[in-house]
């Protein structure tokens, strides 16, 4: 075996060999619910309220909507305004009044389509109330010819007010998917990248540094600890992969939310490429931190550092479903730290031109290419300055050390 | 044989030099010393030596040539700043070290407990390393240091958290390491543990050699002839041969005048009649050829 993977074995069984990994492997999913539960709170305050309007070509609409007088503290409703005229209905999205307009084709009864056109896309509590206020008036139409499809519910396909996008609806079922990924990769960056700072720490902490560079090279070193600490996390995803196997296995046929999944393949590829690439980039940094500061303390402090900006995303869900190709949306596309879960947001919410999913990818490229640098010239610089730091911009000086 | 040849090394790290032009050899069945004040510029010919740093001029020869990736399994280096990990058992850190430097699992299995037992640690080796003292922790890092048989040793500071027993214990296993023929490099401030481990040695300050030999030799080179008498009665004022007389707790400290030995000082003082208790020629210390030499090297640099 040579150093490397010595190095990488060492690594990879001393964290997961331990009480303390099994503890918090258990943890990170209850965090996790914690974290949704905010988010979902965050998007409910910011869900839009305003009518949506209605033109029923099909004349299947004979049922009166049934609004509460009084909802409760977090209930919301969604008002349907009837239209005749799409010209009318357009006009009152356009002016703000409506938040889009939904069509019911003629030949709903046979597509079971509907469309929705708006500037944004269609959010889940206007689908819930399409979607039951349907099915009110088809239950009641004595001449609808398969009454059994009803409860499939509709297809949907959104237009923007101008018609210049088209795509097929952006269900919950296609964004629990990536949302799923981008909590992993979370995860991932939480486990096995701060495993990685803390054991770069510790080697200066605890002055093993010096005997190690004297038996294995600089690259054999990070390199071990890199791929070991990989090894941490992928070992963290696989056991999470495990219960969310098993947990669907048990409760899909009892609950049918779960059998509606829908995990789109170049969606879920775009992710999984852009976390790979996002990790190198991230963990590139923690390295750089890892070699830079003198105490776990401090490393510690400097976690936040990175946490923070990855979940930007998420403190922005409302941002991402209202706006899904806005300038905020895009900037935290690009910007390396949250590019996964931007982009795979987005990508759910909307549809978002190739080219520029494209230019995000060989920006993070690029931005994980300079991380990489600067972390084996930190490591070079750092790894034997025991007693103080050293500053980022030494890092970029031609010519620099102690003796 | 030269298991290290150091040549002309200079190193600086932006405008400080931290080592200029130094040059020396450390030859096989010797303990070396390397020493210095702090921030001499020990540690970085150390890392110079042991392919951490490249010399910026300069070559060092490591057993026979430049350093290998194979090389590093026969050298055994103990840094002044070290450690163990911490929240690990002993045993399970060394085996890691010792399988580093190339160790089958079965020799470490082998050599590892009889390490133990020889260092008093067989007991502890369960224990985590932050459970242990420092002297413990030491000595295990000594035996990380030795238990892959390197045939370069390296040592920095080896005493320094040690008891007077861990302290003999560690300089009888040097000793025994000298005379299996293994090189041994010490750097350490205790010149006491110089002087009576040290075959040769090299003093460098302010990244320059100041001074470098065998023992016999540096205090050959720096004797003064002076002698330390304890007369049966009081000295004369004067004495021909004799440039200074001080007194020395009861003793009298004869300086003599250049050119003369100690012989023919005590020739001087039995033909003048002195009659003598004790009569001991002063041999400088290696203290005080430290402290000397630094202070000159000083003088000259200003």
């Amino acid at each position: 075996m040579t150093k490397l993977f010595k190095v990488a074995k060492f690594e990879y069984t001393r964290n997961v060999f331990t009480k303390r990994f099994w503890v918090a492997l258990l943890l990170v999913p209850l965090l996790f619910i914690l974290f949704s539960l905010i988010s979902t709170f965050i998007s409910f305050k910011s869900v839009d309220t305003r009518p949506v309007g209605l033109i029923d070509r099909a004349g299947i609409i004979t049922q009166a909507q049934k609004l509460k007088e009084k909802p409760g503290l977090f209930e919301i409703q969604i008002e349907f305004v009837p239209f005749t005229d799409e010209d009318a209905a357009k006009k009152a999205s356009l002016a703000g009044e409506h938040q889009g307009y939904i069509i019911i084709p003629e030949d709903y009864t046979t597509s079971y389509e509907i469309i929705w056109k708006g500037n944004k896309a269609i959010t889940e509590e206007v689908m819930d109330f399409a979607t039951q206020y349907l099915s009110e008036n088809l239950i009641v139409n004595e001449t609808i010819p398969n009454k059994a499809r009803i409860e499939e519910g509709m297809n949907l396909r959104l237009e923007s007010l101008d018609g210049s996008i088209k795509s097929a609806g952006a269900s919950w079922q296609r964004i629990i998917p990536p949302i799923v990924i981008s909590m992993l990769y979370f995860a991932l960056v939480m486990g096995s990248g701060n495993y990685l700072l803390q054991s770069l720490v510790e080697e200066k902490e605890n002055r093993t540094i010096e005997i190690m560079l004297t038996t294995v090279s600089h690259k054999q070193l990070m390199a071990g600890k890199i791929i070991g600490n990989i090894g941490v996390g992928v070992t963290q995803l696989l056991v999470w992969a495990v219960i969310i196997a098993v947990a669907l296995f048990i409760f899909r046929a009892r609950i049918p939310l779960l059998s509606e999944l829908i995990p789109d393949p170049a969606l879920m590829a775009l992710s999984l490429v852009l976390m790979l690439v996002s990790f190198v980039f991230t963990a590139s940094v923690l390295a750089i931190f890892g070699a830079t500061v003198t105490e776990s303390q401090e490393g510690q402090q400097m976690i936040g550092l990175v946490v923070v900006p990855i979940l930007l995303p998420v403190y922005t869900l409302s941002v991402f479903m209202n706006s899904p190709n806005g300038v905020l949306a895009r900037i935290l596309s690009f910007f390396p730290f949250s590019s996964p879960l931007a982009m795979s947001l987005r990508m759910a919410f909307t549809h978002v031109p190739t080219l520029e999913i494209l230019l995000v990818l060989v920006v993070q490229v690029l931005f994980a290419i300079g991380a990489m640098w600067l972390a084996g010239r930190a490591f070079e610089l750092g790894m034997l300055q025991f007693n103080k730091k050293v500053s980022l911009f030494k890092l970029f000086k031609k010519e620099a050390g102690d003796a | 044989m030269s298991k290290i040849v150091v040549s002309n090394i200079s190193k600086s790290f932006g405008k400080t030099r931290a080592v200029k032009d130094i040059s020396f050899d450390v030859r096989a069945g010797e303990i070396f010393g390397l020493l210095g004040p702090n921030g001499s510029g020990k540690t970085t010919t150390i890392r110079i030596i042991l392919d951490i740093y490249q010399p910026d001029s300069g070559k060092v020869a490591i057993l026979g040539g430049p350093m290998t990736a194979d090389k590093k399994n026969h050298i055994g280096y103990l840094p002044e700043e070290r450690g163990l990990y911490q929240d690990m058992a002993l045993e399970r850190v060394l085996t890691y070290m010792a399988s580093l430097k190339g160790m089958a699992d079965a020799d470490i299995k082998t050599k590892l407990p009889a390490y133990l037992e020889k260092f008093d640690l067989a007991a502890h080796a369960k224990k985590k390393c932050k459970e242990l003292s420092k002297g413990m922790q030491q000595k295990g890092q000594v035996i990380a240091t030795l238990i892959h048989d390197p045939e370069l040793i390296i040592i920095d500071e080896p005493f320094a958290a040690l008891d007077p027993i861990n302290t003999q214990l560690v300089k009888d296993v040097l000793e025994e390491e000298r005379d299996k023929g293994k090189a041994i490099v010490m750097c350490t401030h205790q010149m006491s543990q110089v002087e009576s481990l040290c075959d040769r040695l090299v003093l460098v300050d302010q990244g320059r050699v100041l001074l470098t030999g065998s023992l016999e030799e540096i205090a050959e080179h720096y004797k003064t002839n002076e002698v330390l008498i304890k007369p049966v009665s009081a000295l004369p004022a004067s004495l021909p041969d004799v440039r200074e007389i001080s007194r020395v707790n009861g003793s009298y400290k004869l300086s003599p005048e250049e050119g003369v030995t100690p012989s023919q000082l005590l020739e001087t003082l039995v033909s003048n009649g002195v009659a003598m208790e004790s009569y001991k020629v002063l041999v400088p210390s290696l203290d005080e050829i430290f402290i000397h030499v630094v202070a000159e090297g000083k003088k000259q640099n200003d």
